[in-house]
């Protein structure tokens, strides 16, 4: 195996690789290239120039135009509006209990956002529109804390390109350099072993929050052994075209912020909590800054 | 006497080499500049790069078919973007036609399914290719570990040992610190020696 650069230098001027173009596509490339670099020449500039000229001309399309643009920003202004009924104030339990147990809002401590403002949309189908305001509190029995912290948690690559496993339970949530840990391409997924039972209430995940991004086919499943076959159970899943096979998900992608993801988890039993993805809208590697699992030793 | 003459002779030598090289670097600047409006140095460009971008897709694509169709990408694009192309010297035009070609190969092995298949017929020539020392480092196996890196890693790999590229210019394609360059290089190499390690032909 190589040592260094210059031995791997070696390595790959010793590889014997087929890299020669057959020369029919060069040819047919480059009849096509040229007729492209033609076609681009003539069309945009004139296209644009009339079409200009035209509303300058008459006062009609230009107070058309205006009327046009109005319009637009009024219909926008309302259906960018903040709207209550989003999913997150879905997730919040209606209080009291039907059991009469007494809740509490739920203390996660936030680190420093790393970007001001709501996250501008991503490109992504089935997105879940930014609250544009603090999430509403999240309520859970008496006694529920973070039960992942300091838990040993095992991957699918046991070698993060960057940071430690453990740094995914050790309560940091900064989105800075050094506080998250990059694992690698293609689907990845990380199990935290509680190491007891618990009744599991909510799971709060930042994959990364040093930019708006929004991560795929995030599922998050819980069971009480590591195989996942007993109580096992799925709490989110937004893998909407089933590429990690694990069923059709139906919850939606979200955009990441210094908020974190709260995923209601409705009380389930469980020991051993996973968490899949499959790349990002950034880069196609996984991110985890930290995992909170609030939680009560099971009854 | 003798001395001076012998000196003014190797400066006479010296400048002659120098306008050459001026004016070779001329020439090729010239078709970079024409090509934002004449086909014919267009086409020029094309077939001295052609080759260079060609063998750069088989280094990311592994598969020829597939590098034939991404090289066609690449030049479809620089011929529709060329009119709006700021550089002025070729150097600036082999920067910006590797940051398409880079772009563009990441965009084709974005999709998990498109970079499971080149997978797999890395993994199906290392079993095909029985005439490799199966001690030796081969391009099937070496692939095969270079696509478990994340894109932008695989893109420096490629360029750095593959096209023979200066950190500086690998820099300036990727818009990037050169010395950021180098430890994430470094990092890079480690991780692939543990991948390579680790990772045997059952796994892929």
């Amino acid at each position: 195996m190589f040592k260094n650069e210059d031995d791997f230098k070696k390595i790959v001027g010793r590889l014997n690789i087929d890299d020669k173009p057959s020369p029919g596509h060069r040819e047919s490339l480059r009849r096509q290239m040229i007729s492209v670099f033609d076609k681009s020449g003539e069309e945009p500039i004139t296209k644009s120039r009339s079409l200009r000229s035209t509303i300058m001309k008459s006062p009609i399309p230009k107070l058309a135009a205006a009327a046009a643009v109005i319009i637009i920003v009024v219909i926008g202004a309302y259906y960018l509006k903040p709207d209550d009924s989003t999913t997150m104030v879905d997730i919040v339990p209606k209080q009291p209990t039907p059991t009469g147990t007494q809740l509490v809002a739920l203390d996660i401590k936030l680190p420093k956002p790393m970007f001001v403002g709501t996250p501008q949309d991503v490109k992504v189908e089935y997105l879940e529109k930014p609250l544009g305001k603090p999430r509403p509190p999240f309520y859970a029995p008496v006694g529920t804390k973070n039960v992942a912290i300091g838990k040993p948690v095992t991957s699918t690559d046991e070698f993060p390109i960057i940071g430690k496993l453990e740094w995914i339970t050790d309560g940091d949530k900064e989105g800075a350099d050094g506080s998250f840990v990059e694992l690698g391409p293609l689907e990845q997924h990380l199990t935290i072993d509680l190491e007891a039972e618990y009744n599991i209430y909510a799971i709060v995940v930042w994959h990364y929050h040093k930019e708006p991004r929004v991560y795929f086919d995030v599922v998050v499943q819980a069971a009480s052994d590591p195989d996942f076959t007993v109580n096992a159970s799925t709490v989110f899943n937004n893998d909407i075209d089933n590429s990690l096979g694990l069923g059709v998900g139906k919850d939606m992608h979200y955009t990441e912020t210094a908020e974190g993801k709260l995923i209601d988890a409705k009380g389930i039993r469980a020991r051993h909590v996973r968490l899949h993805s499959n790349g990002n809208t950034t880069y196609d590697v996984n991110h985890y800054i930290e995992v909170e699992v609030y939680g009560k030793a099971a009854e | 006497m003798c001395n001076i003459t012998a000196c003014r002779a190797i400066i006479s030598l010296v400048m002659v080499g120098a306008m050459a090289k001026s004016v070779k670097q001329t020439d090729a600047d010239n078709i970079v500049l024409r090509a934002r409006t004449e086909a014919e140095a267009l086409g020029q460009l094309y077939e001295l790069y052609y080759e260079r971008i060609f063998r750069f897709c088989v280094h990311r694509l592994f598969s020829k078919e597939t590098a034939e169709d991404v090289t066609s990408i690449i030049f479809l694009e620089v011929a529709s973007r060329i009119r709006s192309f700021g550089g002025r010297t070729e150097q600036d035009f082999q920067n910006w036609l590797y940051a398409i070609a880079a772009n563009q190969a990441n965009a084709y092995i974005r999709k998990t399914s498109r970079r499971k298949r080149l997978l797999a017929e890395a993994a199906g020539s290392m079993t095909d290719n029985t005439t490799d020392n199966s001690s030796e480092l081969n391009w099937p196996r070496l692939y095969a570990a270079i696509l478990k890196l994340n894109s932008e890693h695989q893109t420096i790999i490629t360029l750095r040992f593959f096209e023979n590229m200066e950190f500086e210019q690998i820099a300036k394609i990727l818009d990037a610190r050169e010395a950021t360059l180098r430890v994430t290089l470094h990092r890079i190499l480690k991780k692939l020696r543990r991948r390579l390690e680790t990772v045997f032909e059952g796994e892929l």
